[in-house]
């Protein structure tokens, strides 16, 4: 009960709707990323890697370019060079694809440990050498507002890229023409081909896209509120993206929907730490909610298929009755 | 000569076809390596040969191999009998690491039974560790039909966590500078079969191949190998054939997560003073690579798991000999994987040859038959 009581007035607090909001922006862009490949039925576990690799270039990319936008060019391209492989490797060469992605993403989790130690004799961390980071933006108005004021300005330039990715992956999705061709690609690949769809082609576009927005996820790891990279520094946040999108089915509204859900339980697994439970257990927090949210879409699912036979049986009775009528 | 042109078969030609897959992939793979040694290291020549040839040049460097091979043996076993029934349970990495956890919670017990059974004690107790571990996924998969990949990524984040929460707490000597359990009593201990130079090779290199053995069997010789493979080839079919799916699916992960609990128990037992994992150590991914490398052949993991043993071993040494660090044996070991994975590599190549067979084959016959209409 103690703990209760005293958890209470830090969830209703501006500064945690702040942590969560800071939270949940890699888990949204990379939620988005997850939706698009699953509308196009690329069942890929390496956003992961993307935004690993990501980060380490964005990072990098910004202290050798010795500009912002370099940095940012260079993780977006080093993200595609993930996505282009991944998508080469499983559509062109027919390679099984958890395993794939299994080995792409434990490929960029030591690979960039070993370049780390190459370039700048370190393992651990690139916090040495200088970096840029996305710019903080104050909106004027609204940073005047009390509670408000304190969520929703003051954040990373990523945090809003966030919220607009949402819109776009939603238009781009339901509203696009490109789209329509991802889902009839996704859905049934054999109808798509016969009208003269590019099925390869459509999963790579829906690769390169994915890898877009898992490339911005990455950069704001190493490039926003923290200025450098950590070796594995992104623990685990593309996997809970990919849950977030099989729980929204593929669907970007609610992928933001769950990706908040994740960050929420995320912050509260922090403020649990602060409350002098084992670090260990609060951090078990979100991955047991992905498992929780797994096990009731997927039963869903199950029902919704059973369902579905249930209602062509009662079809058939139907028709059974009016021919013995 | 000639007859035995004639008679190519198709599988053959896959095999080979397969077999120059592994080759090239490789061949690949090493071509990438030497990239990597020549951008980080000074002396790029001298370490590649060092790269090549460093576990055979001294016996207790072979032996440090073999010692290296021994925990993947029971891990790609394990991953083989999952993967022959097409269960993408990657929970493995973690059952081997409860399975340590548990084993090493009696192993820590003074006099609690004479030296062999106090062994089997410990490693039963792993099994138990391992047993939970790989259900868990397993379970949820065919109850309520929870996406297997995800769910066992998200178990290994939680069994990691906990692991690290009971070596930190519960099970840590007190008094003690590391994180670490007690001491592993002598009782428990796997005996030493040989002493090269400082490298004490144990038990557990035979254990793992007899295990090799045992799975080779399990799944091409009995009745449940047969049905898992079945439900791994086509799970549609093996349903209509009156397979129970689920039955298959949990004794597959039992068996697994006994061989991981053996597996696990006999590295600890046999090569650690205490428990100090803080956190799972990869035998698990190793597992699924060797495994993939095998085709699910548990008898091929075993040359499988020494080619693994090899890079990490000339790893190891060319960390010691030089500036290049010792992650390159895993990304190496990730671009093998990849390369090997890909069916469709050379897939173009090995159908022309398989077309070009069967036309001489059909103007062979043809020959041959106007010869005997002749």
């Amino acid at each position: 009960m103690s703990i209760i009581s005293r958890l209470l007035p830090l969830i209703f607090s501006a500064n945690f709707l702040n942590s969560v909001v800071r939270v949940s922006t890699p888990l949204i862009l990379c939620a988005m990323a997850a939706c698009i490949g699953k509308q196009a039925n690329v069942q890929t576990i390496t956003y992961e890697g993307m935004m690993l690799l990501a980060a380490f270039a964005g990072n990098l990319g910004t202290s050798y370019a010795k500009s912002l936008a370099g940095g940012i060019i260079i993780g977006l391209l080093a993200s595609l060079a993930i996505a282009l492989f991944y998508g080469f490797f499983n559509i062109y060469l027919d390679t099984y694809d958890t395993l794939l992605g299994i080995a792409v993403n434990n490929f960029v989790s030591f690979f960039t440990i070993f370049m780390l130690f190459v370039l700048i004799g370190r393992k651990s961390d690139s916090s040495t050498i200088p970096s840029f980071t996305y710019p903080i933006v104050n909106i004027p108005l609204i940073n005047k507002i009390p509670i408000i004021g304190t969520i929703f300005t003051g954040q990373s330039l990523v945090t809003y890229i966030a919220i607009i990715s949402v819109f776009v992956a939603h238009f781009i999705v339901y509203k696009s023409r490109l789209g329509l061709r991802i889902r009839s690609v996704g859905r049934s690949p054999e109808a798509a081909e016969s009208l003269g769809i590019d099925v390869k082609k459509t999963k790579m576009i829906a690769l390169v896209l994915s890898g877009l927005f898992a490339g911005i996820a990455g950069e704001y790891m190493s490039m926003a509120n923290v200025s450098f990279f950590t070796k594995n520094m992104v623990s685990g946040r593309g996997f809970i993206g990919i849950a977030a999108s099989n729980l929204a089915l593929g669907r970007p509204l609610f992928g933001l929907l769950y990706a908040l859900m994740f960050a929420v339980s995320q912050v509260l697994a922090n403020q649990l730490q602060m409350l002098q439970l084992q670090y260990q257990f609060a951090n078990m927090l979100p991955y047991i909610v992905t498992i929780i949210g797994l096990c009731i879409t997927g039963s869903a699912e199950l029902r919704k298929e059973k369902f579905g036979g249930k209602a062509k049986d009662d079809k058939k009775k139907a028709e059974k009755e009016v021919k013995t009528e | 000569m000639k007859k035995k042109e004639k008679y190519i078969s198709t599988t053959q030609i896959e095999k080979r076809f397969s077999l120059i897959r592994t080759a090239l992939a490789i061949v690949i793979s090493l071509l990438f390596c030497f990239l990597l040694i020549f951008i980080s290291s000074k002396q790029p020549f001298q370490d590649i040969v060092t790269f090549m040839i460093a576990p055979l040049t001294s016996p207790s460097r072979f032996c440090l191999m073999l010692l290296k091979m021994s925990p993947l043996l029971f891990t790609s076993v394990a991953v083989c009998i999952l993967f022959s029934a097409n269960t993408a349970n990657l929970a493995v990495e973690t059952a081997f690491y409860a399975a340590a956890l548990s084993s090493s919670v009696i192993s820590v017990i003074e006099g609690f039974a004479p030296a062999p059974l106090h062994f089997i004690a410990a490693a039963i107790a792993g099994c138990l560790g391992s047993i939970i571990v790989l259900l868990i996924p397993a379970v949820l998969e065919l109850k309520f039909n929870a996406n297997i990949v995800v769910s066992s990524l998200m178990l290994n984040y939680i069994i990691n966590l906990l692991g690290n929460y009971l070596i930190c707490g519960p099970l840590k000597e007190p008094g003690f500078s590391k994180e670490a359990t007690k001491l592993i009593q002598e009782s428990a201990k796997l005996p030493i079969i040989a002493n090269v130079s400082g490298q004490k090779l144990h038990l557990g290199i035979i254990i793992g191949i007899i295990c090799c053995v045992v799975g080779w069997f399990i799944i091409y010789k009995t009745n449940f190998g047969y049905e898992a493979r079945t439900v791994g080839q086509n799970p549609n079919f093996a349903k209509f054939s009156g397979i129970n799916v689920g039955k298959v699916i949990v004794i597959g992960s039992l068996i697994a997560a006994i061989f991981c609990g053996i597996g696990a128990t006999s590295e600890i037992n046999g090569y650690y003073r205490r428990m100090e994992w803080e956190g799972s150590i990869g035998y698990g991914w190793d597992g699924i690579m060797i495994a993939i490398l095998a085709n699910n052949n548990p008898l091929f993991c075993i040359p499988g798991a020494a080619f693994l043993a090899y890079i990490r071993t000339s790893a190891d040494i060319l960390n010691m000999t030089s500036n290049i660090p010792i992650e390159i044996a895993n990304v190496v070991q990730q671009v093998v994987i990849i390369m090997i994975a890909a069916k469709g590599l050379l897939s173009k190549p090995e159908k022309k040859a398989i077309i070009a067979n069967a036309k001489k084959q059909a103007e062979l016959k043809e020959k041959e038959l106007a010869e005997n209409n002749g």
